[in-house]
């Protein structure tokens, strides 16, 4: 039996080899295939035919364009066509080179701002809009009628509680109020203290209810009833290796102020950074009226110092105005004379904690609207004005 | 005194003129085997296609096809011939290295090294 060379290295060459070559091609090959079975063995021979055919597949120049007549071979591919149109494009950018590399700097700065802004409006538009019920959930203030209304980011302690109580189309309701410049320590159980840190702005008090509103992720610690009794907190994981290091913060104690002890019964993940309420300990509300001392059940009662946060969730369907209306019916029960006619309660939606000036919010909605303005600018600019400098040349 | 001559590489040269050297029967294999034994390099078959079909394009080489042979399973051969333009360059690229060869003084360039 004469030897023939690989069924599938001829596939292959057939396949890819252009028609008009293939005669000449294949058969250079087999002429080479016979000598080398002559000259060596069949298995040399079928190992060289091989690497013949795979010789063909890498790219040569010359090897498609053999200057044959054109019959020879009518169609052009696709590719060809777009190979062409390639072609001619980098021939031209490459012929205006100087203009080429001004138009291609201008569109890639242009295009990294604008999309770096986008980027950024995005962000700060999802400020408190992670929440599962971001979108029936507000944030309670009190505006402050003197001469002048001076808005406040809080409202009286009590109102959480009655708000909670009396009204069942509040789904749940949580009070929270914000810590400045207290000293949290570390103690070493003899007696004294490992270590302190002075807190402000990431810590709380705040009520169980604070997890029905804002969505949390619980590492370890039960979310109903970890802030039910005085003197119990809730730690970030950031906070909890600050305190404790590597070991297990559950059922540890922290030292509040010199004035109380906190016992460790929750671990969260951290709160992501698009949130106005990025907390890393949340101590329990019950343990206000602990730190406050003497008088401070009476305190907790008073509806004339404003000094809780209020956030709440309304069942599904409730609508806005059913909240509104309700607050004048509280005025006139709970408030006296005075207070009545200076307090004035209102609702702010929570994904819009951050874009409301007057109490407190650090992006209002026109600063954004104009930062895309300027990022659409800043895209769409280079575009019309390489076109236009295009239109000068011809 | 001399026109722009066209430009060719190396490989491509020796190609040129192994066709020349095989006159009428320059083909692929022939042309592959003919290089080996003349200049002791072994290219592939691939290669001296592709350098063929540019020698093609630049108008140095014609070719038609030849009689189909059963040494190559009944297919036929493509035979190459240098035109008029590919020997003139030849010619040209002999020229020039001759001129600059006979600018060289014996003594830099000695043929054997001690």
């Amino acid at each position: 039996m004469t030897p023939t060379p690989p069924r599938w290295a001829d596939r292959l060459l057939e396949w890819f080899c252009a028609p008009h070559l293939l005669e000449e091609v294949q058969g250079d090959l087999f002429e080479r295939f016979q000598h080398d079975v002559q000259r060596f063995s069949s298995q040399k021979a079928r190992q060289q035919y091989v690497r013949g055919v795979l010789g063909f597949l890498i790219p040569r120049r010359g090897q498609h364009r053999a200057g044959l007549p054109a019959d020879l071979y009518p169609k052009p591919d696709l590719t060809d066509m777009l190979q062409n149109f390639v072609n001619i494009s980098l021939r031209n950018l490459w012929r205006n080179r100087r203009i080429t590399a001004v138009n291609i700097a201008g569109l890639s700065v242009g295009l990294a701002g604008g999309i770096m802004l986008f980027l950024l409006v995005t962000y700060l538009f999802s400020f408190d809009r992670y929440h599962a019920n971001a979108d029936r959930s507000y944030w309670i203030v009190t505006d402050v009628h003197h001469e002048t209304v001076q808005p406040t980011d809080a409202t009286p302690r009590p109102l959480g509680e009655v708000l909670r109580r009396d009204y069942p189309f509040v789904e749940s309701a949580v009070r929270l109020d914000n810590i400045f410049g207290r000293v949290i320590s570390v103690p070493d159980g003899k007696g004294r203290f490992l270590k302190k840190f002075e807190e402000s702005r990431n810590l709380c008090f705040t009520e169980p209810q604070f997890f029905d509103v804002f969505d949390t992720q619980w590492l370890d610690g039960n979310k109903k009833t970890a802030l039910i009794e005085p003197n119990t907190v809730v730690l970030s994981e950031r906070y909890a290796h600050k305190y404790f290091g590597h070991a297990n913060p559950m059922g540890r104690v922290l030292r509040f102020d010199n004035k109380t002890d906190l016992t460790v019964t929750g671990l969260i993940r951290n709160l992501p950074s698009n949130t106005k309420l990025r907390y890393d300990a949340l101590i329990s509300y019950a343990t206000v009226p602990v730190v406050l001392g003497e008088g401070g059940s009476r305190e907790m009662q008073s509806w004339g110092n404003i000094g809780s946060m209020c956030f709440l969730t309304l069942r599904e369907g409730t609508p806005f105005m059913q909240l509104l209306n309700a607050f004048p019916a509280i005025q006139k029960k709970y408030l006296n004379a005075e207070q009545a006619k200076t307090l004035e309660f209102c609702a702010i939606p929570l994904g819009e904690l951050d874009h409301d000036p007057v109490h407190g919010g650090r992006t209002p909605r026109p600063i954004l609207y104009s930062l895309i303005i300027v990022g659409l600018a800043l895209v769409v600019a280079p575009v019309s004005t390489s076109s236009t400098s295009l239109r000068l040349r011809h | 005194m001399r026109m722009k001559r066209m430009y060719l590489g190396e490989f491509e040269e020796v190609v040129l003129l192994t066709v020349a050297v095989l006159h009428a029967g320059a083909y692929g294999v022939a042309i592959t085997d003919e290089l080996d034994r003349q200049t002791g390099r072994s290219v592939s078959i691939s290669a001296v296609h592709a350098a063929l079909h540019r020698l093609q394009e630049k108008g140095m080489l014609t070719s038609h096809m030849g009689e189909a042979t059963a040494e190559r399973g009944g297919r036929r051969k493509r035979l190459f011939a240098v035109t008029v333009l590919g020997s003139r360059t030849l010619h040209d690229i002999r020229a020039v290295r001759d001129q600059l060869w006979n600018a060289i003084s014996p003594q830099t360039l000695p043929a054997f090294s001690l």
